[in-house]
């Protein structure tokens, strides 16, 4: 489990983390989204042990992760940032990775630089920045870590790489209950790979749910009556957006299911339809009046 | 250490991993090394002796080569291993591996010994296998028959090994610091050369405020090795290649320890996220900015000074300099331009006011320091420097410890004190010619103090407690001449100053000690006064004589040459070469004049010190700078002395004929040496019946000089009419 619990981080006086507190169980694929400068990177960067926080824990199964190398052996990072490996050819890479992680699979390693196509002895520098996700992937993957930490892993591949990419990560999580933090801004996808959810805002958890249940707890509303209601029909729920066209009007709830049908019920809709949010939908409205105009964004 | 704690500390993979890529950086320090050292030895392998010279400068690191690559290695090495610490990317991937940042740090400090040290153990080896005698001979040592000197021995390689890498460990260990804190590589290279120099940098231009404003300051001597001796690197040139002394090395390995470990327990405090940052550390902004702004004054008001001297230009300077360096730093270590604000505002308010403190204190004399004198009764000894100089015929200074001349030292000392305006006055000094005097007082609590004046000649001449000095015994028995005994002299050259002839070697040991006795005897009679007379040496007199070991026999091995001038004022001398006939040639007698031009120098109509026109015609004389025409000046005709011949002439224009020998014998004992620096004085152009080797028309001249006070009556009132 990777646990963060009231992590505080400021730089030069600006505080990047406020009090951050992020749990991901062992085996499951945590998704970490924010807008830009929500501080996603600086919340990786202190898991992975390369910052240290001002205050606060960031711990995995229970020990502190910074200046520890025997986690540090355990965990696999792949940030956005890849020139780290421009001086090297995937062989070279392979070597010194092979000589640092006890758990180094050579075998897959071949077997993944065979999928993956990647040429063995060109520099690295050479690569595209998607092949150059690729070959960090290819690295990572072959020291076998028991939590891998993802930044925009997903970003400059083409699909069907993308595909690959996943399955892998699946299948070491299925097999090897392998813990997975990604952070990405491709929400589509990672509604159809994460296990729970982080919403990150200026430093702030927003919202940490299962995917599942933060699916459950929102809901689009079509919505429209023969003439006006006596009273406000949605009183008592938590409506997160509005917006009426003509006699419908179209709502973001964030109640129950139960609790939506019992109340917009009640007044007797002409038409009542509870339509299923994407995860993208979920994070441009929770995060809607967070310094963006979401009403120019929807629809 | 067993091997487990070692590679506790280390990482064997990231060492080897260094090594694999930066494997080049040593192996061009070795082709260098190689190529500059090694390969010319190979190439005259079979007669080394031609090379021993630069085998001799290689060992003793004075080969430049061999000392850039000992400079440029470990700043190239220090940069490129601790690069990860200067980029997003591999900052970030390499502190998530599985390193501690000690780990990391000791791992990168390791592999850098080994890339920096590497090349030069290499060379070193190759040098010890190759090694043959190679002798250097000097040309003093030839003519002495001393013995040359195996310059390509096992001891020397192994010094210079052990020299070289003192050197390398201490630039690298500075490289190192400047990584941790800074946090682009351009700018770890700059500040990895700029802090291994600073240091010496920033005493030097200490020394120079202390110079500029603090009467007496002595740069020279103790202030300048310090300064040096704070690198390795400097303090190897200044040293002319000599060994470091214990004391010097262990300086220098403590350094490089301390230097580590700061380096080591910043790396621990480092903030990565500072990475492109100029300076991670922020506390170290200020300084760098005040240190920048606090060098850029000190040149510009160099600058400013020879634009205009005086002290507004030195003030406009100071300012000027302060700004341009102050704005400059900030921009950069900020990395904005964006820096005219109310807190860069104050922090160069900051600045100003230390450094008008720091000029002030200096300027007015805060420490008391120019006023200081020791009191007599705490000086143990005094060495006064320069004083040799204020006799022309023979100088040497000693160590002065008896009480009267600590006192007579002390009272000179204060003399110049008292003078001090007329020291500054460059228009005082009759001849022209300042004398640069040194004290160095050794306390008798083991302390040592040192000051450093010029004064004119003409104004220590008046001195009372330098004529005491000159004449007390203990000075004048400190002098080689005065100690030397008859048995060590091997032979006496006697040279002419004037004549052209062979130089006359005396090597008759009765004679030879006859004359010894006489210069030693006119020697110990010398007067302060025959000192201030500087009338021209009669002729030279060589003694080469073998040295007196630490038990006071003499040493065969260890031949010594000194000369000495001799003037009018040697009379034992000169009357015992007269009586000599091999000998009587050498000194000038009036019966080698042809005849002699005296004319009164005097300044031009014009000139602010203008006195009257000798009589001589009126020309214009055109006056270059260079090659560059600056102006055209009307001034009394001077004597041209390329246009002189061997006969005399029947007059000259301006000028008295003088060829009475009576007449020439008064010139030739009275004539000074050197020109006054005076509205009008007489010139003396001395012309021999001898001519120019190779240039027959042209007759061998030398001029003498006479003030006012001191011409003779005849020569003034011919020139009176």
């Amino acid at each position: 489990m990777i646990r963060v619990e009231s992590l505080y981080k400021s730089f030069d006086g600006f505080q990047a983390l406020k009090g951050l507190d992020i749990c991901v169980r062992k085996g499951s694929i945590y998704g970490l989204v924010g807008t830009n400068g929500s501080g996603k990177t600086t919340v990786i960067k202190h898991i992975t042990g390369v910052l240290r926080g001002d205050s606060g824990s960031v711990t995995i199964e229970g020990q502190p992760v910074y200046e520890n190398i025997a986690i540090k052996e355990r965990v696999g990072y792949i940030p956005d940032d890849l020139t780290f490996y421009n001086p090297y050819t995937l062989k070279e890479a392979s070597v010194y990775f092979s000589s640092l992680y006890k758990n180094w699979d050579q075998d897959r390693y071949k077997q993944m630089l065979a999928q993956f196509g990647l040429p063995e002895k060109q520099r690295i520098s050479r690569f595209s920045k998607g092949m150059q996700k690729q070959a960090a992937f290819i690295l990572v993957m072959s020291t076998r870590p028991d939590y891998l930490i993802l930044d925009e892993p997903i970003d400059g591949l083409d699909p069907i790489i993308r595909k690959l990419v996943w399955k892998y990560v699946v299948t070491d999580v299925a097999e090897r209950e392998m813990t997975v933090l990604v952070s990405s801004h491709n929400l589509r996808e990672m509604e159809g790979i994460c296990d729970a959810i982080g919403i990150l805002t200026k430093g702030e958890m927003k919202i940490e749910r299962d995917l599942d249940e933060l699916k459950a707890d929102i809901h689009k509303v079509q919505v429209a009556f023969r003439g006006t209601p006596e009273k406000d029909p949605y009183e008592g729920l938590a409506v997160l957006h509005k917006e009426s066209r003509g006699s419908v009007d179209l709502l973001i709830i964030r109640n129950t299911a139960e609790q939506v049908e019992e109340t917009i019920g009640a007044a007797n809709p002409a038409v009542f339809d509870m339509l299923p949010l994407s995860l993208e939908e979920i994070f441009i409205y929770e995060l809607g009046g967070e310094g963006y105009d979401a009403d120019s964004i929807l629809f | 250490m067993t091997q487990t704690a070692f590679c506790s500390k280390v990482s064997v993979p990231l060492i080897r991993e260094n090594l694999r890529r930066f494997w080049a950086i040593p192996a061009l320090g070795f082709l260098v090394y190689f190529l500059s050292g090694v390969f010319p030895i190979l190439l005259q392998y079979s007669s080394l002796n031609n090379l021993a010279s630069t085998i001799e400068d290689m060992l003793t690191n004075m080969h430049p080569f061999f000392m850039a690559v000992h400079i440029a290695l470990p700043i190239i090495t220090a940069v490129m291993l601790f690069r990860y610490l200067q980029g997003s990317s591999a900052m970030a991937i390499t502190h998530a591996m599985p390193f501690s940042r000690m780990k990391l740090y000791w791992t990168n400090v390791v592999t850098g010994l080994i890339m920096s040290l590497g090349p030069m153990v290499v060379t070193g080896l190759i040098l010890l296998a190759i090694k043959r005698p190679a002798y250097r001979r000097y040309t003093w040592s030839i003519e002495n028959g001393i013995e040359p000197e195996n310059v390509f021995t096992a001891a020397n390689i192994g010094e210079w090994m052990f020299q070289s890498a003192i050197i390398i460990v201490v630039i690298f260990a500075v490289a190192v610091f400047a990584g941790i804190v800074t946090g682009n590589s351009l700018l770890h290279f700059i500040m990895a050369i700029v802090f291994n120099f600073l240091l010496p940098g920033f005493f030097a231009v200490l020394a120079l405020y202390c110079e500029q404003y603090l009467y007496g300051f002595n740069t020279s001597g103790e202030w300048f090795s310090f300064c040096l001796f704070l690198s390795p690197w400097l303090y190897t040139l200044e040293n002319g290649g000599d060994a470091f002394g214990l004391g010097a090395v262990l300086f220098y390995v403590i350094s490089f320890v301390v230097i580590l470990a700061v380096s080591a327990i910043l790396y621990k405090q480092r903030k990565l996220e500072r990475v492109s940052d100029p300076l991670v550390f922020a506390i170290l902004r200020p300084i760098i900015i005040y240190l920048a702004a606090f060098f850029v004054m000190t040149l510009m008001s160099f600058y400013f000074e020879a634009l205009g001297g005086g002290e507004l230009f030195r003030a406009a300077g100071y300012i000027v300099g302060a700004l341009i360096g102050f704005i400059i730093a900030s921009m950069l270590i900020y990395k904005t331009v964006k820096i005219f604000n109310l807190k860069h505002l104050k922090n160069l308010g900051f600045f100003a006011v230390v450094m008008i403190l720091v000029v002030c204190s200096f300027s007015f004399d805060f420490y008391g320091f120019e006023k200081r004198i020791p009191e007599t009764s705490k000086v143990g000894e005094v060495y006064i420097g320069g004083i040799e100089n204020m006799d022309s015929t023979f100088g040497h200074s000693v160590d002065l410890s008896s009480p009267e001349n600590l006192q007579n030292a002390v009272d000179l000392h204060q003399f110049i004190l008292e003078n001090r305006d007329m020291v500054d006055a460059y228009g005082y000094d009759v001849f022209g010619r300042n004398l640069s005097l040194t004290f160095n007082y050794t306390l008798k609590n083991g302390r040592e103090m040192s000051r450093r004046y010029s004064a004119p000649y003409s104004l220590l001449a008046e001195s009372p407690a330098m004529e005491k000095i000159y004449e007390s015994a203990e000075f004048k028995d400190g002098a080689f001449v005065s100690q030397m005994l008859p048995d060590q002299l091997k032979y006496v050259e006697l040279t002419s100053r004037y004549k052209q002839m062979d130089v006359v070697i005396l090597d008759d040991a009765i004679e030879i000690r006859q004359l010894l006795k006489c210069v030693q005897a006119d020697y110990a009679e010398r007067s302060f006064d025959d000192v201030k007379e500087w009338v021209r040496p009669q002729c030279g007199i060589g003694f080469s004589y073998y040295e007196l070991d630490a038990a006071g026999n003499i040493d065969r091995e260890e031949e010594r040459y000194m000369e000495i001038t001799i003037d009018k004022n040697y009379t034992r001398t000169l009357a015992w070469l007269s009586a000599h006939e091999e000998a009587s040639v050498v000194p000038l007698l009036p019966e080698d004049v042809s005849y002699i031009l005296v004319q009164p120098q005097t300044l031009f109509e014009g000139d602010p010190y203008y006195v009257y026109d000798s009589g001589a015609p009126v020309v214009e004389v055109e006056y270059y700078y260079g090659s560059n025409f600056v102006d055209v000046k009307t001034e009394p005709q001077r004597i041209d002395i390329g246009l002189l011949s061997v006969e005399p002439p029947e007059s000259y224009p301006g000028a008295m004929v003088i060829t009475d020998l009576r007449d020439i014998q008064e010139i030739l004992d009275t004539g000074c040496m050197y020109e006054p620096n005076m509205p009008l004085y007489y010139k003396a152009v001395v012309v021999l019946k001898e001519v120019e080797p190779y240039a027959d028309e042209y007759p061998e001249t030398f001029t003498t000089y006479f003030t006012e006070e001191k011409v003779p009556d005849w020569i003034a009132s011919y020139f009176a009419k």
